[in-house]
């Protein structure tokens, strides 16, 4: 109850009209920066950075939120559109969400992805809210043995996002953990497979990689093809989701906003893989699994809503323990330490105004997201009616763009493009791209936390039945072996039943 | 910086007599967000009330700051391009380089020394040992046992991890992290009994009695009674985070000397050293002298470990 009237305070302190203006902003820019890819809400929010000193720190921290929440419901917005994640973790809902787009369902798909990530974003807020100290704890407990098995766990869902043939997918993970291994070793700091290629020395990073296996194959493989720009033009069918799609959409929301925020609170943990996790588990508990991939709505509502869950959830363990789960958490510490707060678990008796303030805060921004974007529906629906050839060089330039933004250089450009020759091969012959892109983003967390349990226990395997968690998860992992091999039958007759 | 150095660029530059005429970038050779970012950051902000020009950053991240700092090779030295390094720009990931594109005793003409900040050594909460005399006895007597993690391999963090090893004649598992996130996490989560990290992305923790500093690289006022590696006989745990301004040596002198008051002038600023010291770094100007005799020093401890400590070159 005490955590309800704090919230009510830390509300009022949100409602202020200067905090609503800042809300504001940052919830647009974040917009702006989630639709554009490649600028991602953390190099905005360290550009923007010296500008908040001289705000007041709540304030400042409620524009700087905005962003990054602001980011995970843009960045949904040119992947269904077309077909390129506005930000990395967009990319599981390019698999339906473009589909949609196809099929003229532009709309209820946006629909779907705005209104999920408002739920998501608020059962999160709450979870934070609540639960915060509890749940950083079970985060804590996690060392390498058990991470290494959650990982490897997760890497055999990969056996759930398969379409076609199981043998090719498999190919895609083998093509994916490869490229995962490029650059510094982790542990040891040895390159590998750099060639002495300066550029290559960090490995193949994860942006110039799902621009050029998404959008840059995309728009290569429209070239010469005949793209009939009447799929996106015919039959705009309504601008929201129906019911159906609602009664579709509801169970995927709720799964994959608790699967986002569970996994979210994980230090190091990228959005995409609980997104990919969660998009798998709806595939598997589906009545209609076959149909993943070809513009089904819970395909964009569990991805959406998980993505925007984990997002919130890097709050948890920033919050109540001072560690940044990722990039910009990083810079938010550095922010909060520059207004003179101390993150950690004394920022919530000490500063409860701030706390309670910018969680309340974020609550707002949600809500104005939702009346931000659900007017642009319309205008991005109508974007599609631009003559395709017209359009696609347009996405082209913004994926370089993009691409080039991250890092300043043209080395990134130049590998988006590759990926993109790269991806449209794959499709070309039948290869699916989202089991190697799982697989490329799990691959380095599976090995490092290998290698470190392995240097713990002195070289000894049993490290991870030992410890209680990890042989929970390793078990887990068997069981999703084994039931993907059960559900074989089923699949084929088209009859669903949990086990 | 003899007269002979003077005489030669001054009448070729004198064009440019009025130097800053336009916007002079700082080239931060690693990811928004970071320290090194932060700090030049905030000197863009202040820069431009003694330059009267604005200075922008631009990022150009990677290989442990060895890209952004080869592309800055390239820049014209005429002053406006200014590159940001520290130990592991310039030093541990040179000399971890076999064909290192640059040396950064010649290559490079500091500017000034702005900042640094001490690395700490830390305990969980629930550690027997309440000093580094305690841990390096039970070391001692327990070869292998203890388990070591520190955030990110060939970096400060790493040769101080591994000046402790040396140094004190311990010998533990050693277990790279792949971010401070993690091994803090680690260190909370008692997944290993010591962790070397930053004081800033440690004091939280030690603020609210999750963790127990045991040993600093330098004195810090935010932990006084913390002991140092030269109190506790550690003679090359003494490597900082820091963060320093260079441009390239052919620079024409009156440039160079236009830019070196000016950094000086504003890191005195007492804004700029609050703001620095917000993010838990201490102003620790250093002149351009200072800053080679560091970088000097330092390049020749970091040697002495990667050549004894058994590091694998590129």
């Amino acid at each position: 109850m005490g955590s309800w009237e704090a919230f009510l305070g830390g509300l009022t302190i949100a409602l202020q009209p200067e905090n609503l203006f800042y809300c504001f902003t940052g919830v647009l820019a974040g917009t702006l920066v989630g639709v554009l890819p490649g600028i991602g809400p953390t190099a905005t929010v360290a550009l923007l950075l010296p500008t908040t000193f001289s705000l007041n720190p709540i304030s400042a921290v409620i524009m700087l939120a905005g962003i990054n929440y602001g980011a995970a419901y843009g960045g949904s917005t040119t992947s269904i559109l077309a077909n390129v994640p506005g930000e990395a973790s967009c990319v599981v809902t390019c698999l339906d969400g473009y589909q949609m787009a196809r099929k003229g369902r532009a709309g209820p798909a946006l629909g779907i992805a705005a209104f999920g990530s408002f739920i998501a974003g608020t059962l999160s807020i709450v979870g934070v809210m609540f639960l915060a100290p509890t749940l950083a704890k079970v985060g804590v407990a996690f060392g390498p043995p058990e991470y290494f098995s959650l990982m490897l766990t997760s890497l055999m869902i990969v056996t759930y996002l398969v379409r076609g043939s199981m043998v090719r997918a498999l190919i895609m993970v083998g093509l994916g953990l490869v490229l995962g291994t490029l650059g510094n070793d982790p542990l040891t700091g040895r390159e590998r497979f750099s060639y002495g290629v300066l550029v290559l020395r960090d490995g193949i990073g994860v942006i110039p990689l799902v621009i050029g296996m998404f959008g840059v194959a995309e728009i290569l493989g429209s070239v010469g093809a005949s793209i009939k720009p009447e799929v996106f033009q015919k039959r705009i069918r309504g601008y929201l989701p129906n019911l159906q799609d609602w009664k579709d959409s509801g169970g995927p929301i709720v799964r994959g906003s608790l699967l986002g925020f569970l996994l979210g609170i994980f230090p190091g943990m990228s959005p995409m893989i609980p997104t990919f996790l969660s998009y798998g588990i709806e595939k598997r508990l589906s009545r209609h699994p076959e149909r993943f991939g070809t513009g089904v709505i819970e395909g964009v509502a569990a991805a959406e809503s998980c993505n925007n869950s984990a997002s919130t959830a890097g709050f948890v363990p920033l919050f109540s323990l001072g560690i940044p789960s990722n990039a910009f958490n990083a810079v938010l510490l550095g922010a909060l330490m520059i207004y003179g707060l101390q993150p950690g678990p004394l920022l919530i008796k000490s500063n409860p105004d701030f706390f309670w303030g910018v969680l309340s805060s974020m609550y707002v921004g949600n809500v104005m997201l939702i009346i931000l974007n659900l007017p642009l529906i319309p205008l991005w629906v109508w974007v599609l009616r631009i003559p395709y050839t017209l359009l696609s060089i347009l996405i082209l330039v913004f994926c370089f763009l993009g691409a080039y933004s991250i890092n300043n250089s043209t080395a990134e450009v130049i590998m988006t493009f590759a990926f993109g020759i790269v991806g449209l091969l794959l499709r070309k012959f039948g290869f699916e791209t989202p089991p190697l892109i799982l697989a490329f983003v799990l691959g380095p967390l599976v090995e490092t936390a290998f290698r470190q349990s392995l240097i713990m226990s002195g070289g000894s395997f049993s490290i991870f039945m030992t410890q209680p968690i990890s042989a929970v998860f390793i078990l887990a992992a068997f069981g999703v072996i084994i039931t993907a091999f059960i559900k074989k039958k089923p699949f084929a007759k088209g009859i669903e039943s949990e086990d | 910086m003899g007269m002979g150095l003077l005489i030669g660029p001054v009448a070729t530059e004198s064009q440019e007599a009025k130097f800053p005429s336009k916007p002079v970038e700082i080239v931060v050779p690693f990811a928004p967000g970071g320290s090194m970012d932060i700090v030049s950051r905030i000197l863009a902000e202040y820069l431009p009330q003694e330059l009267k020009v604005p200075v922008v950053i631009r990022n150009q991240a990677g290989a442990g700051g060895m890209t952004g700092t080869t592309a800055y090779l390239r820049a014209k030295p005429d002053g406006y391009s200014i590159v940001a390094g520290n130990a592991a720009s310039l030093i541990s990931t040179v000399q971890l380089t076999r064909n290192p594109p640059y040396d950064p005793r010649k290559d490079f003409l500091p500017l000034g020394y702005i900042a640094d900040t001490p690395f700490v050594m830390t305990v969980p909460k629930a550690s027997p040992f309440n000093s580094f005399d305690e841990f390096v006895q039970f070391a001692r007597s327990n070869p292998g046992k203890l388990k070591g993690g520190f955030s990110m391999v060939g970096t400060e963090a790493h040769f101080g991890f591994l000046s402790i090893i040396r140094d004190a004649k311990i010998d533990v598992k050693q277990v790279p992290f792949t971010g401070s996130a993690q091994t803090t996490s680690a260190l909370l989560g008692g997944h290993v009994d010591w962790v070397m990290k930053t004081v800033p992305s440690s004091m939280p923790q030690i603020r609210s009695g999750d963790a127990k500093p045991l040993l600093l690289t330098h004195p810090t006022r935010e932990l006084p009674d913390v002991p140092t590696g030269a109190d506790k006989g550690l003679p090359n745990f003494n490597i900082n985070l820091w963060a320093g301004l260079f441009v390239l040596p052919k620079t024409p002198k009156p440039v160079y000397d236009i830019l070196v008051s000016a950094i000086e002038a504003t890191v005195k600023k007492p804004e700029v050293s609050k703001k620095l010291e917000s993010i838990g770094l201490t102003v620790e100007y250093k002149n351009p002298s200072g800053c080679s005799a560091l970088v000097e020093e330092q390049w020749r401890t970091i040697a002495v470990m990667i050549k004894e400590m058994g590091l694998k070159v590129n």
